[in-house]
């Protein structure tokens, strides 16, 4: 857990952070400028963009090529990950939400750096992955390293890990704006001055560094002159639903293509290989399911430029890929191939439009609101997708309308299946952030952590009077029976006894009383807790119900304000 | 550097060698003719002949690889850059680097006193990429597409789009019988932005997208392959717009044609000069005349003449006025910062690998065989 060391004085926080947003924006933009410029080499080098594909005059080396990479790609990206890694798995967003939400520390640094190659080998490959999840881990991880300076400052660590998400969207999209809302929305979750104003910094950073000093184009323009007819609004939500529903089946196709892979009889190194295999051998045949794709991006805002079975084919195709890599191990995000699938749906939701013989305002619109819609829902932010809109293609026509379509799209995907891809994976891992940071908070808290008391034990065959006498000297209402073995047995309560009575203690004791285990988090305890009246809670162990030590109420309900209280603290925090 | 000071002594051996059956000796120089010939022998063939004594003779040449067949081929080419990187890789060029060239100082300077100059040749002052492994870029030109003012007095054309779009632009067009710039203006009709262009232009799709929009020009199109006949096209009213050099046509119009042109979707590109390997020439003269032509003074002559611009930084300082019209020059070169608002710059390498595919593609077409549908 994050410790908030001692206070330290507002100009030295000032400065502080300042310094930290700039420095960390500006590092973590260098290197995210460094990842994009490595996987277009390698692209190009390893002859997966079609600008070098097309330049191969032996077409029978192309074709062996194009299986050859992406599966060598797999093998060493299983190597790398499988050998050199802790987690065995290639890190990302899912992780860095973990860290800030329930203040712990990211994974080690090597794991996280040899994730990040890994991720450069799998895009440089052609695998069907994307490239801003492992930019976010790229971020996040120079973040973590200022966890080794004692800052003194409350929040460090989250802040520090928004800072350098920030500065790695502002930078991969050349949106500042949308680097700091996406830090706020899906990493932090909440928005204090605190943290709110370094990242604005950092953020701003990462757009200079990446604009100025190193001058890159717009990642998409495109013309649009505004929407002709007001029934195209409504147009616009019935294409979010329809991106809905199909991120759901993203979503599920992704889970079950992770599950598909772990009752594989492949072992795990050989299993990006696999996926790699299958990509090259489907790249035969459909060359656009290689890599990232920005030119498929272009081409579905161009009228015309596919056919209605090639749209279709090739969002089915880049789906399954997609779900394949990553599920069978390839490191890498499922933003751009969300962004890619979305066009392309879009664009055939467009064609069935005309084939219908709606009039509408041309394939942009419609093609960018289902590229944003269904990849904001895929990752759980609206807000940023409708800023990346906005910064990426500056038009406020077009904004608007994806708006639309992005607000429906998260809406129905939050009730189907939850807030994001990183959500469900989380709780896959047994966190649940549904229910905010606190209870995914309490939720980590074992009671083991906490301080259990002594009680007064009696054994069941003790007679009540010397069980009361005990019970009378300790001054406690309540006693708990452990067998030989200090097995947990049963409560005795002072008001069932009177001193008297010489029958033994378990004709007295309650067998049916609360009782926790240690490994029950906070979370639950609360939950148990509800109508419970009494002095203390027994803990057991889980395994054989030994007595471990009793919890008061009072023990239960301080950890809990302790943790809302560090939530409120941290959210509400100016400087 | 061992390398380049053993080849400079080479040089002067052979040089001196050279020296003693000193007859007429003499340069053919293939180049492209009309109105950048005509600047090129009053700022570097004439100039040349004087201080150095070496005979120049032109042969026209426009373009392709088809010159090398012949025996002998000219001992200098004025290139494109596309084409003389695929002849390069096609083994029919010789090497020439920066360092040859600097090293040529001694040995050139020697045997022809009067091209001797304090041009210190520093690699800095060269724009980047201008020496490739058997060219040396000398200039860059732009192909862009004229109109003739007098066929539309309403509105004119300003966007490259306005090519494709016969409506409200109807006319004839005269356009090279090439893919190349065709192709590269119908994707940025098509809304494709500069950075994508080749990108796009590389899959089967850009090139299907290529043909629908080149599809509505069919029936309208004169098609040219010695860009004079560009200009001669457009000035006798045979076609209402024209695709060309920029140097051709500013030439026409300060000669009083009434051409404009669209610097919307112009193509930047560089001319270069290279030396066929089957050329018997001597290894010095051709060193010296490329040493001359690369000074920045004579770089500006030629642009001062014909608006094509220098790739030595030191050279725009000596640009000046055009000698008739007295218009300044820099403000016409196709570099010139209001001329690069949608500039894009050809990708040689990928032109080079790419010819044969493209040319398959655009031929297809013409014969009717693709046709571009919608």
């Amino acid at each position: 857990m994050d410790t908030d060391s001692a206070p330290s004085s507002t100009p030295y926080r000032f400065v502080v952070l300042t310094m930290m947003g700039c420095g960390l924006g500006t590092l973590v933009s260098l290197s995210a400028l460094l990842f994009v410029e490595c996987v277009s080499w390698l692209n190009t080098w390893l002859l997966i963009s079609p600008r070098a594909r097309v330049q191969v005059l032996d077409r029978e080396l192309l074709a062996m090529l194009t299986v050859l990479v992406p599966t060598m790609g797999g093998l060493l990206v299983g190597f790398l990950l499988h050998k050199l890694t802790l987690e065995k798995r290639a890190l990302g967003p899912a992780d860095v939400i973990l860290a800030a939400q329930l203040r712990q520390p990211m994974p080690d640094v090597r794991s996280g750096v040899v994730s990040s190659v890994a991720s450069v080998v799998s895009l440089g490959c052609g695998a069907s992955v994307g490239q801003y999840g492992p930019l976010v881990y790229l971020g996040a991880l120079q973040a973590s390293m200022l966890d080794r300076l004692k800052l003194r400052i409350p929040n460090a660590r989250s802040i520090a890990i928004a800072c350098g998400v920030a500065a790695a969207i502002s930078t991969a999209f050349n949106a500042p704006i949308a680097g700091l809302v996406f830090a706020h929305e899906v990493i932090l979750r909440h928005y204090s001055l605190q943290a709110f104003a370094p990242t604005t910094v950092a953020s701003a950073s990462g757009f200079i560094v990446a604009n100025v000093l190193f001058d890159r184009p717009p990642l998409f323009l495109v013309r649009f002159e505004g929407v002709n007819y007001a029934y195209e609004f409504a147009l616009f939500a019935l294409l979010g639903i329809a991106c809905a529903l199909l991120a759901v089946v993203f979503m599920k196709s992704v889970i079950a293509s992770a599950r598909l892979a772990s009752v594989s009889r492949i072992h795990p190194v050989l299993r990006p290989a696999a996926a790699g295999l299958v990509v090259g051998m489907v790249a035969l045949k459909l060359p656009d399911v290689l890599g990232i794709g920005t030119e498929l991006l272009r081409f579905a805002t161009i009228e015309g430029a596919f056919g209605n079975l090639e749209l279709t084919s090739l969002v089915i195709a880049k789906l399954l890929l997609t779900a394949l890599c990553l599920g069978f191990g390839f490191a890498g995000g499922i933003f751009s191939p969300s962004l890619l699938v979305g066009i392309l749906f879009g664009a055939l939701c467009w064609n069935l439009l005309g084939a219908a013989g709606v009039e509408t305002s041309g394939i942009a619109v419609y093609a960018i609101s289902s590229m944003v819609a269904l990849a904001s829902a895929m990752i759980g932010a609206p807000l940023t997708a409708i800023l990346i809109v906005f910064e990426l293609t500056r038009n406020y026509e077009l904004t608007i309308a994806a708006m639309v379509s992005v607000v429906f799209a998260n809406l129905i995907v939050f009730r189907l299946a939850g807030r994001s891809l990183f959500d469900i994976q989380l709780a896959a891992r047994g966190v649940d952030l549904s229910g905010g940071r606190d209870r995914a908070q309490m939720q980590r808290v074992r009671l083991s952590s906490l301080d259990l008391s002594e009680a007064v034990t009696v054994r069941p065959d003790e007679s009540v009077s010397t069980a009361h006498a005990r019970m009378i000297g300790e001054r406690r209402a309540e006693a708990v029976v452990v067998d030989s073995r200090h097995r947990f047995v049963g409560l005795l309560r002072l008001q069932d006894l009177d001193n008297e009575s010489s029958c033994s203690v378990k004709e007295k004791l309650h067998s049916d009383s609360l009782v926790l285990f240690e490994d029950s988090s906070l979370w639950d305890a609360m939950n148990d807790m509800k109508g419970f009246i009494g002095e203390s809670i027994p803990v057991l162990s889980r395994r054989d119900h030994q007595f471990l030590g009793v919890l008061s109420e009072g023990a239960i309900i301080t950890s809990y304000m302790q943790t809302v209280h560090r939530a409120r603290r941290e959210e509400n925090d100016a400087l | 550097m061992r390398f380049s000071a053993g080849f400079s002594i080479l040089l002067i051996l052979t040089s001196v060698s050279a020296h003693a059956d000193e007859s007429e000796q003499s340069l053919r120089i293939g180049t492209w003719g009309g109105a950048y010939e005509v600047a090129q022998q009053a700022a570097l063939f004439k100039p040349f002949e004087q201080v150095s004594g070496i005979r120049i003779q032109t042969t026209d040449y426009t373009g392709g690889l088809e010159v090398f067949k012949e025996r002998p081929p000219p001992d200098i080419l004025d290139m494109l850059e596309d084409e003389a990187e695929a002849a390069c890789q096609a083994g029919l060029l010789k090497p020439i680097s920066h360092a040859s060239l600097l090293a040529a100082k001694t040995s050139t300077e020697l045997q022809y006193q009067a091209l001797a100059n304090n041009d210190d040749f520093s690699l800095e002052d060269f724009h980047l990429g201008v020496f490739g492994r058997c060219s040396v870029a000398h200039l860059t030109y732009s192909t862009l597409i004229a109109y003739d003012e007098t066929a539309f007095t309403g509105e004119k054309p300003v966007r490259i789009d306005d090519l494709f779009d016969l409506q409200r632009f109807p006319g004839k067009r005269a356009l090279q019988r090439s893919p190349a710039a065709l192709f590269e203006w119908a994707m940025m009709a098509e809304g494709v932005p500069l950075g994508q262009i080749y990108d796009l232009l590389s899959t089967e799709r850009g090139l299907r997208l290529v043909t629908r929009r080149i599809e509505v020009l069919r029936n309208q199109v004169i098609w040219w392959d010695d860009p004079a006949e560009a200009v001669a096209l457009l000035r006798q009213g045979d076609v209402v717009m024209a695709s060309g050099y920029n140097g051709r046509f500013f030439d026409a119009w300060s000669r009083g044609a009434p051409i404009n042109m669209i610097w919307d979707g112009q193509i930047i590109d560089r001319s270069v000069w290279a030396m066929p390997k089957t050329s018997a020439a001597d290894k010095l003269s051709t060193l010296a005349f490329l040493r001359f032509a690369l000074q920045p003074e004579r770089l500006a002559h030629v642009a001062r003449l014909i608006p094509y611009g220098p790739l030595r930084y030191s050279a725009f300082r000596y640009i000046g006025l055009h000698p008739d019209t007295g218009m300044v020059m820099s403000d016409h070169l196709p570099t010139a910062g209001h001329h690069l608002a949608n500039a894009l710059y050809r990708d040689t390498r990928w032109y080079a690998r790419t010819s044969r595919l493209r040319e398959q593609y655009f031929n297809d077409w013409i014969n009717g065989t693709v046709v571009g549908t919608d």
